[in-house]
C-alpha cells in the first residue's frame, strides 16, 4: 500500500479547499488555551440559509404553476410502474427472468482446485524454555522448573556445545535412502519412525498411489540427473 | 531429605498448523506515532492534549479543542542495520516514506452551557512501519538452517510419501526439503534416522557460511473517530473508535554452502526463498480521562483494548539444493512450494487479537492563557504498560480441526512464556515564543522477551521547531530511534539456537501542516 498515493486527496484538500478564519490576529493554540466557539450559532445560520432556498424553490414553483399547466405536472406522486421506462423496475431491481434472489447450491459436487490452507509451520518446541518437572519426596508435590533455554551465538567458543557425529557410510544418502551408516551418536539422531504403512519409500520416487482426499502424490526427482 | 524422585523434559511436538510467535510483536511493539509536534516531544499525549495524535493515546486529550483544524503528517524513514551473527558484522540500509495522523478535529462549547465543550475527530495513522531490510551472514559451524527441515520431519511420524503430497502438511517446509533431497533418511547402526545433506559438514567440524536476507514492507495503519466530552477544564473523557488495517510483505532469503573445496562431502549448497503476506482488518477501543486539579497541571489515564484483527495470510516458497553424489558429481534440484499446496500459494484466515496497553501521564502547562504571546511551554511525561503476552491467536475456519484447536492453545501459551510485559517511557517539553516553538523529547520502549540473554529496546531523541501564525502551522521535527533487537533466522528445538544481535539507527523525518478554519 503506498501510503503517498492515500495522502495526495487529503493535500489536495488541504491547499484548495481550506479558507481560515485565522487569517488576521491569533492563531489559537489548542494545547494551551482553545477560545470559545459556539457550535449552534453557525449552524443556525446555515439552517436558516438552507430553509429559505427551500421556500423560494417551492415559491417559485408554485408561482410558475399559476401561469403555466406543466409545472403543475412536476409533482413526486408520479407513478413509475406505467413508465415505459421503468417498467418491471420493483423493490431495487428490474424484473429478470434469469435473476433468482436465492444462492444455488449444487450438492455434491467436488471442488476443483482446493487452496491449501496450512501455512507457516514453526516447532513452537523451540522457543520455549526446557521445562522440568520435579517431585517432592515427602509431599509427592510436583513442580514445574524453567531452565534457562541455551544460545550459541559464537564459533570460537561454542559456548561448550558439542556436536555429537553421526558419520554417513560410503553409499549412504544414495537414492536408496536406507543405507546402513557406520557410527553415531544416539542424542545427536533424529528418528525415522513413520507411523503410516507407507514406509520409508525415500529416494528414488514415491509410488504416486497414496493419497488422501484431494491430495495426489508428489514424485521426488530420481537422484543422479 | 529426598527433595527430587525424578524429572523428565517435556517436549512439545506439534505440527505447526499455522502462525509463529513472532507475529504477536509485529504488531505491539513499535513507537507511538504522531503529529511532528508529538513526535518531537517524545510522542508524550497521555495528559496533554490539544493535538490531533490524542486520538490515538489518550482521546480525552480531543477535549481541549474548541476550534477546528485540518492536519496532515508526511514523513520520511532512514533505517541503517547493524548485524552481528555468530562475530560476523553486516550492515544494511533502507529508506522510505511513511505518514502521521491525517485527518480533522473539530470542537465546540455547548451553547447552553459555555463550561461544557466537546470535540470529534476523524483521523488516519500509520501506527508503525515494516519497510526495512535486515542483511547478515557469517560462517556456523554449530547448527544448519536444515536442521529446522529435519527436526520437523522427524517429530512429524510421517513417511516421505505422507509428507510429498500436492496438499501436504509441510508445504513450505518437509516436503521441499525431501524433494530435493536437502534432507533424506540414513540408517545408521540399522535405525533409519532423518539427517540434512549439510549436516555432513558440521559432524566433521566444518563451518558452513550462512546469509540471511528479509525485505520487509507495508504498514499497520488506523483510522479513527475520536469523541471527547470537556466539563468545566476540570474532567475531560474521551473515546476512540479505531479500524487498523494492516499491510505487511516480507520476502526471506536464506543460503548455506559448502567454504572447502570437498565435492565429495555431500552437499554443496542451498537456497531457501521464502514469501509471504498478510493483510487484516479489525477494531479496537481506546478509553481516557484527563484531570485538570488547577491551571497548569493535568494528569492522564488511557486504556487501549486489544485489537481484534481477521488476517488472511498467504504464503509460498522456492527451494534449491546442490548436493553432491558419491562421484563428486554435483547435482541440483529445485521446487516450489506450489508443487505442495495444489498449485497455488497457500492460504490461511485467523484472527488475532493484539496486546491491550494502559498508561498514566502527567503534565504541566505554562500558563494557559488566551493570548499566545503569554504561552510559554509545557512539560509533559507517560508510563505506559503493554502486556506483550497477551497476543492470541483463533482460527477463522468454520469448523477447526481439533489438530488446529490444540497447535492455537500452544501458540498462545508459549506467547505467554517467551514474550512478557513492558513498560515505556516517554517525556517531552516546549518552549513557547509567541509564534515560534522549540520542542525536546526522549521515550524509552522496554524489551518485549522474557529471556534475559535477549537484548531489546528502543530509545529515540527527538527535537523540533513549529511555527503558527495565521491560521496556519506547520511542525518539523527530526527522531534519531535507536533500536536494539535480536533476529532468529531458524530455531531448533533439540540444539542451543543462534541468533543475530541488530542495532538499529532510524532517522525520522516528520513535518506536519495544518489550517484552523
Amino acid at each position: 500500500m503506498k501510503s503517498k498515493f492515500l495522502l495526495i486527496p487529503l493535500l489536495g484538500l488541504i491547499f484548495t479547499g481550506c479558507s481560515t478564519a485565522y487569517k488576521s490576529g491569533q492563531t489559537p493554540d489548542d494545547v494551551y488555551y482553545s477560545p470559545l466557539r459556539i457550535e449552534n450559532d453557525d449552524e443556525d445560520h446555515d439552517k436558516d440559509k438552507d430553509e429559505a432556498k427551500n421556500n423560494d424553490k417551492e415559491e417559485k414553483e408554485i408561482r410558475m404553476s399559476t401561469r403555466d399547466r406543466r409545472w403543475r405536472e412536476i409533482d413526486e406522486d408520479y407513478d413509475h410502474r406505467y413508465d415505459p421506462y421503468h417498467y418491471g423496475y420493483s423493490y431495487g431491481y428490474y424484473y429478470n427472468p434469469y435473476y433468482c434472489k436465492y444462492p444455488v447450491y449444487i450438492s455434491n459436487q467436488a471442488i476443483v482446485n482446493p487452496k491449501n490452507t496450512r501455512p507457516r509451520m514453526a516447532n513452537l518446541g523451540s522457543y520455549t524454555h526446557t521445562s522440568v518437572i520435579t517431585t517432592n519426596g515427602k509431599t509427592g508435590q510436583t513442580t514445574w522448573i524453567n531452565s534457562t533455554r541455551a544460545y550459541n551465538n559464537s564459533n570460537r567458543s561454542s559456548g561448550g556445545f558439542v556436536r555429537n557425529v553421526i558419520l554417513p557410510s560410503v553409499g549412504s544418502s544414495s537414492s536408496s535412502g536406507t543405507s546402513s551408516g557406520s557410527s553415531s551418536s544416539s542424542n545427536n539422531s533424529r528418528s525415522y519412525t513413520p507411523s503410516s504403512s507407507s514406509g520409508s519409500s525415500s529416494g528414488s520416487r514415491s509410488s504416486g498411489s497414496s493419497s488422501s482426499g484431494s491430495s495426489r502424490s508428489v514424485s521426488r526427482p530420481a537422484r543422479g540427473n | 531429605m529426598k527433595k527430587i524422585l525424578f524429572s523428565f523434559s517435556i517436549l512439545i511436538t506439534c505440527k505447526a498448523l499455522s502462525q509463529i510467535p513472532e507475529d504477536a510483536v509485529r504488531y505491539s511493539w513499535f513507537p507511538n506515532n504522531g503529529s511532528a509536534r508529538n513526535m518531537a516531544v517524545g510522542g508524550v499525549m497521555g495528559s496533554l492534549g490539544g493535538d490531533i495524535t490524542a486520538t490515538f493515546v489518550n482521546p480525552a486529550g480531543l477535549g481541549f479543542y474548541r476550534t477546528r483544524e485540518v492536519v496532515f503528517t508526511p514523513g520520511f524513514l532512514l533505517n541503517k542495520n547493524k548485524a552481528n551473527y555468530r562475530d560476523s558484522l553486516s550492515v544494511q540500509k533502507k529508506n522510505g516514506f511513511n505518514f502521521g495522523p491525517t485527518g480533522v478535529v473539530e470542537g465546540w462549547t455547548n451553547k447552553y452551557n459555555h463550561k461544557q465543550s466537546s470535540a470529534v475527530s476523524l483521523v488516519i495513522n500509520q501506527t508503525a512501519n515494516f519497510n526495512n531490510r535486515v542483511k547478515y551472514g557469517g560462517l556456523n559451524s554449530y547448527s544448519s538452517y536444515s536442521e529446522i527441515f529435519a527436526e520437523e520431519f522427524s517429530k512429524s511420524n510421517r513417511s516421505i510419501d505422507d509428507v510429498l503430497q500436492t496438499q501436504s502438511e509441510y508445504p513450505y517446509t518437509s516436503a521441499p526439503a525431501l524433494y530435493t533431497y536437502l534432507i533424506d533418511t540414513v540408517r545408521v547402526n540399522g535405525a533409519l534416522q532423518v539427517k540434512a545433506a549439510p549436516e555432513y559438514l558440521l559432524d566433521a567440524g566444518q563451518a558452513l557460511r550462512q546469509e540471511y536476507d528479509k525485505k520487509t514492507s507495508g504498514g499497520m495503519y488506523e483510522l479513527a473517530l475520536g469523541l471527547a466530552q470537556n466539563n468545566n477544564d476540570k474532567w475531560l473523557y474521551g473515546i476512540t473508535l479505531g479500524v487498523p488495517f494492516v499491510y505487511y510483505k516480507s520476502n526471506t532469503i536464506f543460503s548455506e554452502s559448502d567454504t572447502s573445496s570437498n565435492t565429495h562431502n555431500n552437499f554443496q549448497s542451498f537456497t531457501y526463498n521464502d514469501n509471504f503476506k498478510s493483510v487484516g482488518i479489525g477494531g479496537n477501543l481506546k478509553i481516557g480521562v484527563i484531570y485538570r486539579p488547577k491551571e497548569y497541571i493535568r494528569f492522564g489515564f488511557a486504556v487501549h483494548s486489544p485489537s481484534i484483527i481477521k488476517f488472511t495470510d498467504t504464503h509460498s516458497s522456492f527451494l534449491t539444493t546442490i548436493i553432491e553424489s558419491n562421484t563428486g558429481v554435483a547435482e541440483t534440484y529445485s521446487v516450489s512450494s506450489n508443487e505442495f499446496t495444489n498449485g497455488s500459494s497457500g492460504k490461511n484466515e485467523y484472527l488475532q487479537t493484539t496486546p491491550w496497553k494502559a498508561m498514566i501521564s502527567g503534565s504541566y502547562v505554562f500558563r494557559e492563557v488566551e493570548n499566545t504571546k503569554r504561552q510559554r511551554g509545557f512539560i509533559s511525561a507517560d508510563i505506559e504498560y503493554v502486556n506483550h503476552r497477551s497476543t492470541r491467536f483463533i482460527s477463522w475456519a468454520d469448523e477447526p480441526t481439533d489438530e488446529e484447536k490444540a497447535y492455537y492453545r500452544k501458540l498462545d501459551n508459549v506467547i505467554k512464556h517467551y514474550y512478557k510485559g513492558a513498560f515505556n517511557f516517554r517525556v517531552g517539553g516546549e518552549v513557547k515564543f509567541n509564534t515560534i516553538m522549540g520542542r525536546l523529547g526522549f521515550a524509552y520502549y522496554g524489551s518485549p522477551y522474557k529471556d534475559a540473554p535477549i537484548k531489546a529496546n528502543r530509545m529515540l531523541l527527538s527535537g523540533g521547531l513549529g511555527y503558527r501564525n495565521k491560521g496556519f502551522f506547520i511542525d518539523l521535527t527530526y527522531v534519531h530511534q535507536l533500536s536494539k533487537d535480536s533476529d532468529f533466522a531458524y530455531r531448533l528445538e533439540d540444539r542451543a539456537n543462534t541468533y543475530a544481535s541488530l542495532k538499529q539507527r532510524q532517522g525520522n523525518i516528520v513535518v506536519t501542516v495544518g489550517f484552523k478554519y
